[in-house]
């Protein structure tokens, strides 16, 4: 059906996944390394899809490969590695002009497709088994730069620090670019074992958005899929934490401005209703420009620029964040415990809270209208084997009463402070 | 009311959007986009950062305006006597927010239900200004925090680094939110003034793509809007030489590997020719050093690039720039290299194979921009005040030759009015 996700089991642990909507131009096909997260293995699995992105047996030589990307009318390969509660992911996605746009009307699909499965299956491998030297060497110094690179932007390396506070003994707190000391480690040989394993016992999602016809990328998938020896890894099940002892920390950076990030467990929401309430609370407390926090922490008491919560559906967990003057920390962080507290005793309106909804709502009926954001939408319901359409989501979230909201916001419980405040740095 | 509408087309890509010159002055261009289910509309004037020093109909001599005014503006817009923008359109559940750029300002709101109350809620509060001193004394610590996130932003402070290399007097290197000092200038008085010179429906432009009723606009048009007084405005020439202030400018901030921004520095024409000329400027610098090029591949083997590495350009009323950034760790190699590379490609020309590569890059991200309703309402938007029709970008990529590509570089660039800006740890 139109804009619906079909999904097909086209192999072992291995799946096609499509959305077809005729308003798009393009077309894109990620293909996803579903594995374990694995504080061993999370680091050598996150070199596998940049080395992967440097060529294939079919064309080998980097250059070359991205010249036919370019005369692709500029299609963009990704290669990239991402978290999903305890799984990593590798990713290496495509997007081009589809078939109704190119100039020759050559299959752009096929092309791409093959191009794709390439990239994944068929890498440059030396009479050894080993990924070239070359890619080895400088991928890994790449890898090594990304990692250090949460420190460049401070906002983001200030919430890296307050989720390594509450997510110390869970798979949560692997980086999701593993670290330095085990990128170093890596050799020919373990890069090349990684790269096996993974295609070996991954379980394989392959997501089609666009407007093309994914039949034809289907037949070069299953074909690939079917030659090779798989091992799919076992399932299990996953246990979310309730609640941790508070953990704070800070640290000193030669900046002008400080980083504040709260995080607050929510008691292990186990049901859809659960953490759709926990969804709608972080969205009235700091999920809009008329939020708790914005009105009063931005608005009424001009403190921040910004303050924003957001909650992290899969491990339970809301998250606040603001940027202010050193000095107004204490000032800062109470009244981010205050404006939850009040939430928690029922201080909001009934407009307030319908307002809310709409917001969310409003956000919901934008996830068709781009091919990015139908591909993430899809290929969240299929990592937690839960796929529904938005329209599903927003009869969810319509359910959700005042109550659940009052009863979500008492369950808060303040884990982890992290300040990122001004001096030399550490 | 009925209106005129001009109805434009393009066969290369079968779409199409209208075109209506509104009785009070305004020009509102519309692109219903079948299948799609929200709507993106974006309300804004040729008013930015780089608007320091003015002369209008009813003051005859130039004056100066304080750094930082029409980014505050924007903040302050979203306040009226009962209550803010961001709480009327709480109502429609529309994500609303606003930007200030260099030479632009714009309010926006993406909606996927009730467009008729957002569409008029934004032509409402951006023609209603309120400003107090009460409310702009609170606005100063909430900028004020706003410019010290992007103190401490290394990406914001090597490019504002690099244009501070490039340009000697153009106000293009000013921080488009001003300075702590300078906003401390800023009264209800002096926004009031900018407001009432800017914000003249004369020279500001409507435009919404996606999921929407034209009539719905064009009636939220007819009850909010009054008709505009006749707008006279000029621009103080700047007196911008051709040479840049700097080749080198480097700043330590906590980052973990240096990030450099690499200018070139272009002569300027119209609005329209810098508009029109920078697509062939971005064949050129595709051209220069993009993935498929072997400059690309020899710094990148070198382990001088990585994939951050990036190019763009950067154009506007009275400025035209090529940027290239990225990290390194000898970024003054890197900038060596592009600048021999820049000068032998003059001489030789491009070779036909990368021409192709970097015509069809160029091509398809235009139109890749037309299947996204953001796209297309901030494509229309960028292209009204140039004066270029939005489906002419398409055609000017691919119409380009390699002797056209180059004979605009030598007439507008030239390899030493460059600078390399660094951020070092």
């Amino acid at each position: 059906m139109q804009g619906n996700l079909v999904r097909k089991e086209i192999g072992k642990a291995a799946f096609m996944n499509s959305v077809i909507e005729p308003k798009f131009k393009s077309d894109r096909i990620s293909l996803c390394l579903v594995t374990p997260l694995k504080k061993e293995t999370a680091t050598v699995n996150a070199l596998v899809p940049f080395v992967l992105r440097k060529g294939c047996k079919s064309c080998p030589d980097f250059t070359e490969l991205n010249k036919k990307l370019a005369e692709m009318y500029g299609a963009i390969l990704d290669a990239d590695v991402a978290k999903h509660a305890d799984r990593q992911i590798i990713e290496i996605s495509i997007q081009f002009t589809d078939d109704r746009y190119a100039i020759g009307g050559e299959s752009m699909v096929e092309t791409a497709a093959k191009l794709l499965s390439d990239i994944v299956f068929e890498p440059n491998l030396d009479a050894n088994g080993h990924f070239p030297e070359i890619d080895l060497e400088l991928e890994r110094e790449y890898l090594i730069d990304t990692i250090e690179s949460d420190l460049n932007d401070k906002r983001v390396y200030a919430i890296g620090k307050a989720l390594g506070l509450i997510y110390e003994n869970e798979p949560f707190g692997i980086k999701r670019y593993g670290y330095v000391d085990d990128a170093k480690a890596i050799t020919a040989e373990s890069l090349a074992e990684a790269w096996k394993n993974l295609i070996k016992t991954s379980r394989i999602e392959i997501m089609f958005a666009g407007t093309g016809d994914p039949s034809t990328a289907e037949k070069v998938f299953a074909k690939r899929i079917s030659a090779l020896e798989r091992e799919p890894f076992s399932e299990g099940h996953f246990e979310m934490v309730d609640y941790s002892p508070l953990k704070e920390a800070e640290e000193s950076m030669d900046i002008v401005q400080g980083k504040l990030v709260m995080a607050f467990r929510m008691g292990a929401p186990k049901t859809e209703h659960e953490k759709n309430s926990a969804r709608v609370l972080s969205a009235l407390y700091g999920g809009t420009a008329f939020s708790k926090l914005f009105m009063n922490v931005r608005e009424k008491m001009s403190l921040c620029y910004y303050a924003d919560s957001h909650f992290e559906r899969s491990s339970g967990v809301l998250i606040v964040d603001c940027g202010i003057e050193f000095e107004n920390r204490e000032a800062a962080q109470n009244e981010i415990i205050r404006q939850l507290e009040l939430v928690a005793e029922g201080d909001f309106t009934d407009e307030e809270f319908a307002d809310t909804k709409g917001a969310i709502y409003n956000s919901l009926g934008s996830v068709g209208d781009t091919l990015y954001s139908v591909e993430s939408w899809y290929m969240t319901g299929v990592l937690e084997d839960n796929v529904i359409t938005p329209k599903d989501d927003k009869e969810a979230i319509e359910k959700i009463t005042r109550e659940d909201v009052i009863a979500a916001a008492k369950k808060a419980k303040l884990a982890a402070v992290f300040f990122l405040k001004g001096g030399e740095t550490e | 009311m009925s209106h005129e509408m001009t109805k434009i087309e393009s066969k290369r890509l079968g779409d199409c959007y209208y075109k209506v010159e509104h009785p009070s002055g305004l020009t509102i261009l519309m692109a219903p986009m079948e299948g799609f289910n929200t709507a993106y509309a974006m309300f804004g004037t040729a008013y930015g950062s780089v608007d320091t020093c003015i002369k209008t109909a009813e003051n005859g001599e130039f004056r100066k305006l304080p750094e930082g005014i029409a980014h505050y503006l924007e903040h302050k817009l979203f306040e009226s006597e009962e209550c803010s923008a961001f709480e009327r359109y709480a109502k429609t559940g529309a994500n609303a927010n606003a930007f200030t750029a260099f030479d632009r300002t714009a309010y926006l709101f993406a909606c996927s239900d009730n467009f008729e109350e957002s569409i008029e809620i934004l032509l409402d509060f951006v023609t209603h200004p309120y400003f107090t001193p009460e409310t702009v004394a609170k606005e100063q610590g909430i900028i004020g925090q706003e410019i010290r996130m992007y103190d401490d932003s290394a990406d914001w402070r090597v490019l504002f680094n690099l244009l501070g290399a490039l340009y000697h007097k153009n106000p293009v290197k000013i921080d488009i939110a001003g300075t702590v000092e300078s906003i401390a200038e800023i009264t209800a008085d002096l926004l009031y003034d900018c407001y009432n010179t800017f914000y003249n429906l004369h020279n500001m432009v409507l435009t919404v793509a996606g999921n929407f009723d034209m009539d719905s606009v064009l009636k939220a048009a007819d009850k909010v809007l009054e008709p505009a007084k006749d707008f006279y405005l000029e621009h103080a020439d700047c007196g911008e030489p051709d040479e840049v202030v700097e080749n080198y400018v480097e700043q330590h901030l906590p980052v973990s590997v240096p990030m450099f921004n690499i200018g070139f520095k272009g002569k300027t024409g119209t609005e329209a020719e810098n508009f029109r000329g920078s697509i062939l400027d971005e064949i050129f610098i595709e051209a220069l050093c993009d993935d498929y090029t072997a400059l690309y591949r020899e710094l990148y083997d070198e382990g001088i690039i990585n994939a951050t590495f990036g190019s763009e350009v950067f154009c506007g009323r009275d400025y035209i720039s090529m940027l290239i950034s990225g990290e390194s760790r000898d970024p003054e190699k890197v900038y060596k290299r592009l600048k021999e590379e820049f000068e032998h490609i003059l001489e030789h020309g491009i070779p036909e194979d990368i021409f192709t590569c970097a015509q069809r890059s160029v091509y398809g991200h235009y139109m890749r921009s037309s299947e996204r309703v953001t796209g297309v309402a901030t494509t229309l938007f960028n292209c009204h005040f140039p004066g270029v029709d939005m489906y002419e970008l398409l055609d000017i990529a691919a119409n380009a030759t390699p002797e056209s590509v180059i004979e605009r570089v030598k007439s507008t660039y030239c390899a030493e009015n460059s600078a390399l800006s660094v951020i070092k740890p």
